[in-house]
């Protein structure tokens, strides 16, 4: 079956993405983007705009000294929305984190993403990784 | 075509807005997990058919029967589900109205086993949700 363009596209932001490149990541944002982390820890919150959620992508590098990795487990697209599901591990000090996170996003006509929505289906984990 | 999964996830919450509780509990695994995010006597891990309807019926309550959910979008594979929905309610003057992502795992007979949410605005969830039954999960 045919892959959806959008699907296409967030398979090579991801292989940017695990490459440490935040920047190049601006080329797949919109620049009015709010980006909802869920959760109850530091990192939890929106972020508004492509300068607040590249560096919050930058953050997260650095806490987690590079280790940080996203493999995902199926995308999901059409024309206006996106959905991953994606293996999320990463070392912070001496935790250890290994969820399945689903991503919710809304595009834009150009595939570039307006509104993003994050949750782990093991969310204690992630609270406890970042606390 | 719609794939399977999204039709079956629009029965879900077809049988939720017409009070259809047993269609709406045969759509779960029996062991299924359901996390509800935020800060409200709603919140945490609901496991089990039971729980599941102890959560919706939270919901459904709060507001006074107010709570409106309407289907934005759909996205779906065999393995996964995501929902867009628009919700609303209002009770007491206050109106409630977010975008909910709501995701699902898949089991092996097409039933929900794990399922999470998350609202564009968690804390105008959180204030609207403050009030409902504090049943233990």
């Amino acid at each position: 079956m045919h892959e959806h363009r959008n699907i296409a596209m967030i398979r090579r932001a991801l292989e940017v993405y695990n490459s440490g490149d935040d920047n190049a990541m601006r080329g797949f944002l919109a620049d009015d983007i709010l980006w909802h982390v869920g959760g109850n820890h530091e990192m939890s919150g929106d972020y508004i705009g492509i300068e607040a959620v590249v560096d919050y992508f930058c953050r997260v590098r650095r806490e987690t000294a590079g280790t940080l990795q996203v493999e995902p487990a199926e995308i999901l697209a059409n024309d206006r929305h996106a959905s991953i599901f994606m293996r999320v591990s990463a070392y912070r000090d001496v935790r250890w984190m290994d969820v399945l996170l689903a991503e919710a996003l809304t595009l834009d006509p150009n595939g570039r993403w307006t509104e993003y929505w994050a949750l782990a289906n093991d969310q204690d984990a992630v609270d406890a990784f970042w606390s | 075509m719609e794939h399977p999964n999204a039709t079956r996830m629009r029965q879900t919450v077809g049988a939720f807005m017409a009070g259809d509780i047993p269609l709406l509990l045969d759509g779960f695994a029996e062991n299924v997990v359901w996390y509800a995010p935020g800060d409200t006597p709603a919140s945490g891990r609901f496991r089990g058919r039971e729980g599941v309807r102890r959560f919706f019926t939270m919901m459904d309550e709060a507001p006074s029967g107010t709570l409106r959910v309407e289907v934005d979008d759909v996205l779906a594979g065999d393995r996964y589900v995501t929902i867009f929905l628009n919700i609303t309610a209002h009770r007491h003057g206050e109106r409630m109205s977010v975008v909910v992502a709501q995701f699902a795992e898949v089991d092996e007979h097409g039933r929900w086993s794990r399922c999470w949410f998350l609202p564009d605005k968690l804390d105008e969830w959180n204030r609207f949700f403050a009030g409902a039954n504090s049943e233990s999960h």
